[in-house]
């Protein structure tokens, strides 16, 4: 469309374009820039794009506050999440598709109805549960929590590919003499790749970000990221140079994988409204 | 992307997994063998409390220390836990809260401990060692009285050419001033939550009220407390820009950093006045008590309770600690560093602790003169709507009167 | 491939595998929601405490959920939700829509540029987003600072300070994070759309903003339902945003119904009471995006 425009209107698309893009990267560069600013400059108005930038917010999370504990939590929690939610997703997928009978179709109709229960639902009774089986305060309870919400969507994702998949592909592979399974290994699973690919990213995402359940699920030595920014800025006062650090340490990661598997997050982001 | 690249990048994810999680299990294994976990709230005092735990030699002792807002419900959730398993080996509790922990058996009694490591009760004073007694056991070991102050900047006074108010009509009068002539204000808390209740029960205790009549029924609607409740009104309605935010950190360091000439300051956060790394008025700080209409200043004290939970997995070890943490060398230290106000009486009169606390004389007469809030688990509801009353007085323009009546009729047949 | 209506038996061609595939998921979703579910159903007919509960001693009736009806907090809790969710998604498709339109406009470089920028605050934790706009709402911080250049003081917009704007102001946080989303899932159904139809358009005359309405609106329709859906279930589960930004205050004017059962649940502790107000919750999603949500799954099923 654009070669029909005249110069005035590209410009505005410009000048509209920087507006949206400034109200973005503002916020982001606010919580980088405070978590290396001294804390008496921190609401210097107006604020000072140049300051002699300080480790010292960094160096009080990891010392007193045991900061890398949580990210290995954080880490050993979105790991297991993740790794777990593909394996498990991608063979119910595949055994969505297997069904000879109607089962499968109204199973995946079912897996959605997942996303309508809100978490808090689910946590207040799920805690009583975990706590009269003695697994609060455990990795337990958020691994589960994060698996049972994001599994549904995943499976949903993973079987609208294998969906997708021609059936002269699978069968040919049974009249090969391989079985399902190995038909699974063989053909299926790898043309899934890109399906895992989107699952990984915003599985991670959900996992890494998720706040309600590890806030009451975890103790001292399993809290994750989020729970540690959540002890800064509850409801009374924040430490702003400190929890700035501290959201920056859990922000990066997520960036950084989102960069690089931007063309994976897009498609599973979109995959609900454009594909199917 | 193809098939071989995935498929290594999932074993990958598997690896780490296992590793990660590996190395954690061994390393919580190592870790749980000697740490000891104590739970209180985040802030300056608690960064001090971490590099002097360090120097406890028993064990290696973590602090779990989180926002004040969520404490109560962080210490309630591990107090239901599996011993070991996110449960504390000691916390910090709010004197308010002793009641319930003790009738819910929560905490455990620590008379036998006592005698068993020689430590003698009476080194505490008699007043707060009380607030951690009920039914002749003692459930904890006493430190860190707070109470709130006013905190002024003496050169801003000097340039309004006015008196550091000594009433609490002086006090409007002044916020007023500042509010009108200089753009300034007071800086008092009213976010949503337990300082503008400090605040409020300051100014009625100081007109020699509490919050029940002389027997013992709840009276919100004494001539006291609506006064209370009218000056904590106009003080807000005089204050600088957001306050409707704050709670006692912001307004704190408000004052610190002159962006408002006078404010209330929780004594905990005092010493931050005199430290140039976070204060303006280093040299030109004034302190005075939060007074009456006759110029009685009476606390809300507060104090904090070391105590053992039910479900500790070592109790004794959990003994030594906080025995460690109340003597007399450990408050001494916290003292000065933090300028706290222990529970150790041989330390108030210590003069290196004098010299470094400019605003003890006047915190020590308020915490003489004041009273505590109600230990029992019904008045935490009534702190509750009070807050959420406060709330409304301090950001509408309700009579005060209003809403102290509704408060009133809600809880004028509980017993506290 | 003919599906039989009946069950068939057999590991190698039968529906015995399928099922065996699929049993570990259905356990975990079974144990972690359909189980706690029910249980938090069970109990939220009882006055439940830990350590001592008796089925008969305290079996209440209705009594929890006619306290929810009764409790102003609650009901006002409600209100927000759906205040906060109608706010935050007719935000969402405004600005979303109108910056997906802009983004197709530039050259392809400037939009290979511009998009991994526009992915980032989907990529943040709510909390982090929280304490962002905690900061930026701060009355001495730069929003303020910024408004004042242009004359505008904190009396004219109270923003977090005032219970008139407070729910406003956790909205415009929420549209900063989540109109990337829309952005990039409009980007994906606007391409799918042919050129020719725009170019007829504009060789007839059309305006741009008849051309969206005419054109664009009607084909992206279904992305816009689903775009409505998938957001309204997760603005009306909104807990984390509002934890770290206002906490509820001031004067409970930005409580939500999930803030409101995980304080009466953890904070008080009041669970069974919390585990009517979080049905009431599940029912009030079901009630206002279960149903369109469950329609529209099965239209395009069967599309």
């Amino acid at each position: 469309m654009d070669y029909r425009a005249k110069l005035h209107v590209r410009i505005l698309r410009f000048v509209i374009l920087g507006i949206v893009l400034v109200v973005i990267l503002t916020p982001i560069y606010i919580v980088v820039s405070n978590s290396f600013r001294p804390t008496l400059e921190m609401k210097q108005m107006p604020p000072q794009l140049i300051f002699e930038p300080t480790l010292i917010h960094l160096q009080r999370l990891i010392e007193r506050d045991n900061f890398l504990r949580y990210f290995r939590n954080t880490l050993v929690i979105s790991i297991s999440v993740t790794f777990s939610t593909i394996v498990l997703g991608s063979l119910s997928a595949y055994g969505l598709k297997l069904f000879q009978s109607r089962i499968g179709e109204r199973l995946t109709n079912v897996l959605l109805l997942g996303k309508l229960v809100p978490s808090i639902t689910i946590l207040i009774p799920l805690y009583v549960m975990l706590n009269r089986i003695h697994l609060t305060g455990t990795f337990v309870g958020p691994i589960l929590a994060h698996t049972a919400i994001t599994l549904p969507f995943v499976t949903w994702l993973m079987e609208s590919f294998v969906r997708g998949l021609p059936h002269e592909l699978l069968e040919s592979a049974n009249i090969d003499g391989a079985t399902r399974l190995l038909t699974f290994r063989k053909i299926v699973f790898p043309l899934l790749t890109p399906a895992i690919a989107s699952a990984l990213v915003l599985v991670m995402r959900f996992s890494w970000n998720e706040l309600m359940f590890s806030l009451q699920l975890t103790s001292i030595n399993t809290y994750p990221l989020t729970v540690g920014i959540a002890r800064y800025v509850g409801a009374i006062s924040v430490d702003w140079g400190k929890s700035s650090m501290a959201a920056t340490i859990a922000m990066v990661p997520l960036i950084v994988i989102g960069f690089f598997m931007q063309k994976y997050l897009v498609t599973g982001l979109t995959a609900g409204a454009v594909k199917s | 992307m193809n098939y071989k690249l995935i498929a290594r990048g999932l074993g990958v994810l598997l690896v780490m997994a296992v590793v990660v999680t590996g190395a954690f299990a061994a390393g919580s294994r190592e870790e749980s063998r000697n740490e000891l976990v104590i739970s209180r709230w985040a802030g300056p005092h608690a960064d001090d409390l971490k590099d002097v735990v360090r120097q406890y030699g028993a064990a290696n002792v973590v602090v779990d220390d989180i926002d004040f807002g969520s404490l109560r419900q962080r210490q309630q959730t591990s107090f239901q836990a599996t011993s070991g398993r996110g449960s504390y080996d000691a916390v910090w509790v709010a004197n308010q809260w002793m009641q319930e922990y003790v009738d819910a058996g929560y905490v455990i009694a620590i008379d036998d401990l006592a005698a068993e490591h020689g430590v003698d009760l009476s080194m505490y004073a008699d007043g707060l060692l009380a607030g951690a007694q009920f039914g002749g056991g003692t459930y904890g070991l006493p430190t860190f009285a707070q109470t709130l102050i006013l905190a002024y900047d003496t050169e801003a006074f000097e340039r309004a050419g006015l008196e550091p108010p000594t009433t609490s009509d002086e006090l409007v009068e002044a916020a007023r001033y500042f509010y009108e002539n200089e753009g300034t204000g007071i800086a008092v808390p009213a976010r949503q939550g337990g300082a503008a209740n400090n605040l409020y029960s300051q100014l009625l205790f100081s007109q020699g009220a509490y919050y029940f009549d002389d027997d013992g029924n709840l009276d919100l609607t004494s001539d006291e407390s609506i006064y209370a409740a009218t000056t904590y009104q106009q003080l807000v309605r005089y204050s600088v820009e957001g306050t409707l935010t704050w709670h006692h950190d912001e307004t704190a360091e408000a004052v610190r950093m002159q962006r408002a000439p006078i404010g209330t300051v929780i004594s905990g956060l005092a010493n931050q006045f005199s430290d140039p790394e976070r204060s303006l008025i280093v040299d030109t700080v004034g302190y005075a008590g939060i007074a009456g209409p006759d110029g009685h200043a009476a606390g809300n004290n507060n104090f904090w309770v070391w105590a053992i939970p039910a479900n500790a997995p070592d109790p004794a070890a959990s003994f030594q600690l906080i025995s460690w943490l109340t003597s007399a060398d450990t408050e001494k230290q916290m003292t000065l560093l933090n300028q706290q106000i222990s529970a150790v009486t041989s330390i108030a009169n210590d003069p290196e602790v004098l010299e470094a606390s400019p605003f003890l004389p006047v915190v020590m007469e308020v915490l003489g003169n004041g009273r505590s809030d109600p230990a029992s688990a019904n008045f935490l509801d009534l702190r509750e709507a009070l807050i959420v009353g406060l709330s409304e007085i301090a950001s509408t323009d309700v009579d005060p009167a209003a809403v102290m009546q509704r408060i009133q009729d809600e809880f004028a047949n509980v017993d506290f | 491939m003919i599906k039989q209506k009946r069950f068939y038996w057999s590991l190698e061609k039968g529906d015995l595998l399928p099922v065996l595939l699929m049993a570990p998921s259905v356990l975990i979703v079974v144990f972690v929601m359909v189980i706690p579910l029910s249980y938090g159903l069970f109990l939220s007919f009882f006055n439940f405490n830990f350590g001592r509960f008796e089925i008969a001693r305290d079996f209440v009736g209705l009594l929890n959920y006619r306290a929810v009806f009764a409790d102003r907090t609650a009901l006002r809790s409600i209100l927000h939700t759906l205040l906060f969710s109608f706010g935050s998604i007719s935000g969402q498709l405004f600005f979303g829509t109108i910056i997906a339109v802009l983004l197709l406009q530039l050259p392809r470089v400037v939009q290979s540029v511009v998009r991994p920028l526009i992915l980032m605050p989907l990529l943040l934790s709510q909390i982090v987003v929280g304490l962002i706009w905690r900061y930026i709402y701060d009355p001495q911080g730069i929003l303020y600072w910024a408004l004042g250049l242009v004359g505008i003081t904190i009396s004219d917009f109270p923003g977090v300070t005032a219970s008139s704007t407070a729910l406003l102001s956790t909205v415009i946080a929420h549209w900063w994070q989540v109109v990337p989303f829309v952005v990039i899932v409009l980007t994906a159904g606007l391409v799918a759309i042919p050129r020719e139809l725009y170019e007829a358009a504009y060789i007839d005359g059309a305006g741009a903003f008849t051309v969206f309405w005419r054109i664009t609106f009607p084909l992206l329709r279904d992305v816009y339902m689903v775009i409505l859906l998938i957001s309204g279930v997760d603005t009306i589960k909104i807990f984390d945003i509002i934890y770290s930004l206002t906490g509820g205050g001031p004067n409970n004017s930005t409580i939500s119904i999930s803030m409101h059962a995980f304080n009466q649940a953890f904070m008080r502790p009041n669970l069974s009471y919390a585990m009517a107000l979080s049905v009431v919750a599940m029912i009030i999603t079901f009630a206002v995006f279960g149903v369109p949500f469950i329609l529209n799954n099965r239209t395009k099923r069967e599309r």
